[in-house]
């Protein structure tokens, strides 16, 4: 059991947003931390869930472990191979082949020419695609670029994979094979981060949780123990939403 | 300062990915175009054609000697100006990349000035057949554009990622440039040659541009080295380069949120 990512104390602030003069005459209130405090270890093996209301830091917490976002205060030490799947289509070119944006994707992945030519096969075979992937991207569907997308992104073997929300593609046929692919590349990773608003995904994909609430953990630990803690408060919090919103209308 | 070498190292090894990303910019710009990229070197040709058509008329110098003043005029300061102006933009339009990938920000850098050089490569064509045209007389002193060249790009790199960075952040400073240049291209020798202002010549002096544009244009144009523009352009790629690493350094890891 190795670490593969340490997150200590993790705080971290967006700059307030731009508003032109009229914010000269607004009051100005101090940004409220989008995360706050937020400490925790993945473990080799470890599947680690996310969760969290709109807004709670999921995203941006992700963001922060593959390195984008340099947080404020604290640290987090990665060691591994990070590949986060989210903004898929990032650095596709509409007017290029398939073939071409293949070779984009996984440069922008940090692959060499050579790894992406051998890689190539594979890719054609999954997406099913063979026959039109010398024509411009543009004359694709979108469900058809999706299947190159995420044909291509799958194969990159991540060791720590990232993802936000689960994803999936294409038409009936594709999905159950996109499914089963993506399942196959979260159980050869070393370690899995996902956010997500889907319990029955979470239930059967991870086997740690994480819940921020307004960027701060609210509960950690075995997932099962945090799913019911989570879908707990969360609907007491709907029960008074409801109540509230009772009371406007009478 | 370590943080900003190693983000322009880092970027300048994914040169395959930055390379293909600034030729995939211009082919989208002229695609599904039956000549393509060859509208690049056309649109600068007809530009320059018209412009010593009227200007050349209006002009009291001789013919030959402003042509080939103007369109080498004007060709420097298209790829001045245009990286200049682009610089002001070079992260905020990589926004989806550098959010959605970990992606050193000097690959958007080296990404925007080879688009620059290619376009600039192209457009220079047609000074090149001007010159042949014109049966220009170039000196050995001409090879001294060749370092004028170098000390542009030298330049445009650290404008790139000091204008990048700040505006990012603070978006009139885009405005701000926009307008700046083109105040500033009419203080700049290109559509008329410096003694035509008379007493007022002095002005262009202090117009940085004028130097930029002398140590390119006057040793093929003039036969002459410009040794005060030299001072000044080494001055700035000095100053400059002190002034973006510095700027990389402090605010470089802001960048993602500010775009």
């Amino acid at each position: 059991m190795s670490l593969l990512v340490d997150a200590k104390n993790v705080r971290l602030t967006y700059p307030r947003p731009q508003m032109g003069l009229r914010s000269l005459f607004k009051k100005r209130e101090p940004m409220v931390p989008a995360l706050d405090d937020v400490t925790f270890q993945l473990h080799t093996g470890d599947r680690l869930a996310l969760v969290g209301l709109n807004g709670s830091g999921k995203s941006t917490l992700l963001r922060t472990i593959a390195g984008i976002y340099e947080p404020e205060s604290g640290s987090i030490d990665v060691s591994g191979k990070i590949v986060a799947l989210f903004n898929l289509g990032v650095g596709m070119r509409l007017d290029m082949s398939g073939r071409a944006n293949v070779m984009l994707l996984g440069m922008v992945a940090g692959c060499s020419q050579l790894e992406m030519q051998d890689l190539m096969p594979g890719i054609l075979a999954f997406s099913g695609l063979e026959d039109v992937i010398d024509d411009p991207l543009h004359t694709y569907s979108q469900g058809m670029a999706m299947r190159l997308i995420f044909a291509t992104a799958t194969e990159l073997n991540p060791e720590i994979l990232l993802l936000d929300e689960w994803i999936g593609a294409g038409d009936r046929l594709f999905r159950e094979k996109a499914e089963k692919r993506l399942e196959a590349i979260v159980s050869d990773s070393h370690g899995f981060i996902l956010a997500s608003h889907n319990t029955i995904i979470i239930q059967r994909y991870c086997t740690k949780g994480l819940w921020l609430d307004d960027g701060k953990i609210a509960a950690s630990g075995d997932i099962d123990e945090v799913l019911d803690i989570f879908v707990r408060e969360t609907s007491r919090r709907a029960k008074e939403d409801e109540a509230r919103l009772a009371s406007r209308a009478a | 300062m370590i943080w900003a070498f190693k983000n322009l190292a880092a970027g300048a090894v994914r040169w395959p990915l930055w390379t293909r990303l600034a030729v995939a910019d211009i082919q989208q710009t002229y695609r599904r175009s039956f000549i393509g990229m060859a509208w690049i070197t056309f649109s600068f040709a007809m530009f320059i054609g018209v412009k010593i058509l009227i200007f050349g008329s209006i002009s009291a110098a001789d013919n030959d000697l402003f042509a080939a003043w103007l369109s080498i005029g004007f060709l420097i300061w298209a790829y001045v100006a245009g990286n200049v102006t682009d610089g002001c933009n070079v992260f905020i339009n990589a926004r989806p990349w550098i959010l959605g990938t970990k992606m050193p920000l000097s690959v958007f850098v080296y990404q925007s000035l080879t688009r620059h050089l290619i376009n600039l490569a192209y457009s220079s064509l047609v000074i090149i057949v001007l010159l042949w045209v014109l049966k220009w007389q170039l000196t050995s002193v001409a090879w001294w554009a060749i370092p004028g060249m170098l000390v542009l790009v030298l330049n445009a790199w650290w404008v790139q990622i000091f204008l990048g960075v700040l505006s990012s952040r603070h978006r009139d400073l885009i405005h701000l440039v926009q307008s700046g240049m083109r105040v500033l291209f009419f203080i700049t020798p290109i559509l008329y040659m410096p003694d035509q202002l008379g007493g007022n010549a002095f002005l262009l002096t202090y117009n940085p541009f004028t130097h930029f544009l002398a140590i390119v244009r006057d040793p093929i144009v003039l036969g002459t080295i410009p040794s005060a523009s030299w001072m000044v352009a080494l001055g700035f790629s000095v100053f400059g380069w002190i002034l973006a690493i510095l700027t990389l350094q402090f605010w470089g890891r802001r960048v993602p949120f500010w775009v």
